[in-house]
């Protein structure tokens, strides 16, 4: 405890401690057991378990896949069973002449707060399902159209099928495909509907002010938006890297506004956020994720930004057992 | 032994299943005790808090191996132990200073587990503690926390030397009053030291 020296010095200064130890009287002992439990009470848990937990998610990652988070692995396999239930359930279904339009069941599939998920559906398409967000389409599947609908955010990869346009529905759009690479963002508590399109092209159906059914054709590159109040509809030509890399876990932040941030880092890692200064909510952040825990994430923002975050973890309602969600406070330097 | 009101068993089942909030509730209880027992032996608080956090992240990879046991106070202090042990003997402390450290972690109460992680002993040494004045506390740990001087917190607190003493042999009569029943596992110096 007396004397910490460097390890070159290190013979001297356990010669010492022993001295010190040995000799230590009746009320020395006490004092030294007093300040243990003094130091043991200073000692900083919290960054303490963040960083077991990184080394534990590094390993993990190193261990099994370079590019496989712990989450995809778990989706992944649960889109295999997924799979199969769906190709029993068509095969079950017999002959398609004879198969009445409502004879059908629905599939719903649920990616919660801080989980992603990789479905495959049964015409081969993939789909990446963002957290918090919802899918569900009838079985069997492949009919005059392929319909699904869509609470939240999916990235898709279409199988191309020029007899049966795939239809992406949600809230009062339809998004009409037949093969592409695209990304759908609409979270019902958000202002927007946003579409971006990296391959192939799609019809993107909504109602105008006049309330009248329109659509819009979007090239690859464009990326739409779609104000769900003044119904406009913006299109742009950009990198669309920073709306669809999520799938590939990686996050990806382009003068991106703090409540934007704010809000993804909730999805993706089922906290809550708040922001307690007014003056930093125009700051805008840029910056690349890559597979990083939130404790990471939240060091990164803050060595590179004037503010500063405070982390507190959930804690068990000892009434309903439940555990509320951690809070991360970004606040003004 | 019960952690956070459950016991300690029950975590160490469910730890084994996997549950990552048993892992964190026996991390919480016992990280801060097991940090500052590997400082008394590795002086580099860095490599110190290394080798517990290297320890935990172990305990999780290789979880499925942990024999059914009721508690994992012996099997972390013992395993932090050998750790620190044999992070001196790569650094190449010599083999005589690891081995009389050895001993003294036998025979020096001030190594005891119970002294690390809540148990009757530092409840005890903590109520004693908590219930001298304010004051007189911070001097008092002051004094050996950060191996300050009488002088130097005289100076730091801006109060006489004459006071600094009076209030630490003040705190300590009150501290071996309440600690009366278990001084003797603070006093023990084993007596096969050599």
């Amino acid at each position: 405890m007396q004397e910490r020296g460097e390890i070159k010095d290190s013979d001297k200064s356990y010669s010492k401690f022993f001295n010190y130890r040995k000799n230590l009287s009746e009320d020395e002992r006490i004092r030294e057991a007093g300040a243990l439990l003094n130091e043991i009470k200073r000692v900083d848990v919290d960054s303490a378990y963040n960083k077991v937990k990184y080394k534990i998610d590094k390993q993990y990652s190193i261990s099994v896949n370079k590019t496989l988070t712990w989450i995809t692995r778990i989706a992944a396999i649960l889109a295999i069973p997924l799979l199969l239930l769906n190709i029993w359930n068509f095969m079950k279904s017999g002959d398609k002449k004879f198969l009445a339009e409502n004879n059908f069941t629905l599939q719903e599939i649920t990616s919660p707060i801080g989980i992603r998920t990789h479905v495959i559906l049964p015409d081969g398409s993939d789909i990446w399902l963002n957290a918090g967000s919802k899918m569900s389409y009838k079985i069997p599947f492949v009919r005059e159209t392929r319909k699904i609908n869509l609470i939240g955010e999916a990235f898709l990869n279409v199988t191309k099928n020029k007899l049966s346009p795939f239809i992406v529905k949600t809230e009062n759009t339809q998004v009409k495909v037949l093969g592409t690479k695209f990304n759908v963002k609409s979270y019902p508590e958000d202002n927007n509907i946003e579409i971006s399109l990296t391959e192939g092209s799609v019809m993107f159906y909504f109602r105008n002010k006049q309330g009248r059914k329109v659509y819009t054709k979007l090239k690859p590159n464009q990326h739409l938006v779609l104000n769900k109040i003044n119904k406009k509809v913006t299109v742009r030509n950009e990198k669309l890297s920073k709306y669809i890399s999520w799938h590939k876990n990686i996050l990806i932040f382009d003068d991106t506004p703090i409540q934007e941030v704010a809000k993804t880092l909730e999805r993706w890692y089922g906290v809550k956020v708040v922001i307690t200064d007014e003056e930093i909510r125009n700051y805008k952040f840029t910056t690349v994720f890559e597979n990083e825990p939130l404790s990471r994430v939240l060091e990164l923002l803050e060595l590179t930004s004037p503010i500063s975050i405070k982390y507190n973890n959930g804690k068990v309602n000892t009434k309903t057992n439940k555990l509320s969600k951690s809070i991360v406070t970004i606040s003004k330097k | 032994m019960k952690i956070n009101g459950i016991e300690e068993r029950r975590l160490i089942n469910r730890l084994i299943d996997g549950d990552q909030t048993a892992f964190e509730l026996l991390f919480r209880f016992y990280y801060p005790g097991l940090l500052v027992f590997a400082k008394q032996l590795i002086f580099d608080p860095t490599e110190a808090e290394n080798i517990v956090q290297d320890f935990f992240v172990n305990l999780w990879v290789n979880r499925a191996k942990i024999k059914d046991s009721s508690s994992l106070k012996g099997y972390f202090f013992t395993s932090i132990k050998n750790r620190a042990f044999n992070y001196l003997k790569r650094v190449k402390v010599r083999e005589h200073i690891i081995e009389e450290l050895k001993q003294l972690t036998e025979s020096d109460s001030l190594f005891q587990p119970d002294v690390f992680i809540e148990s009757e002993l530092q409840n005890k040494i903590k109520t004693a503690l908590n219930k001298l004045p304010r004051r007189t506390r911070e001097i008092f740990v002051l004094s050996r926390t950060n191996g300050l001087t009488n002088d130097e917190i005289a100076e730091k607190l801006n109060i006489s030397k004459r006071t600094v003493e009076t209030q630490i042999s003040n705190a300590l009569k009150v501290l071996r009053i309440d600690l009366k029943d278990y001084l003797f596992l603070l006093l023990i110096l084993g007596v096969d030291l050599f």
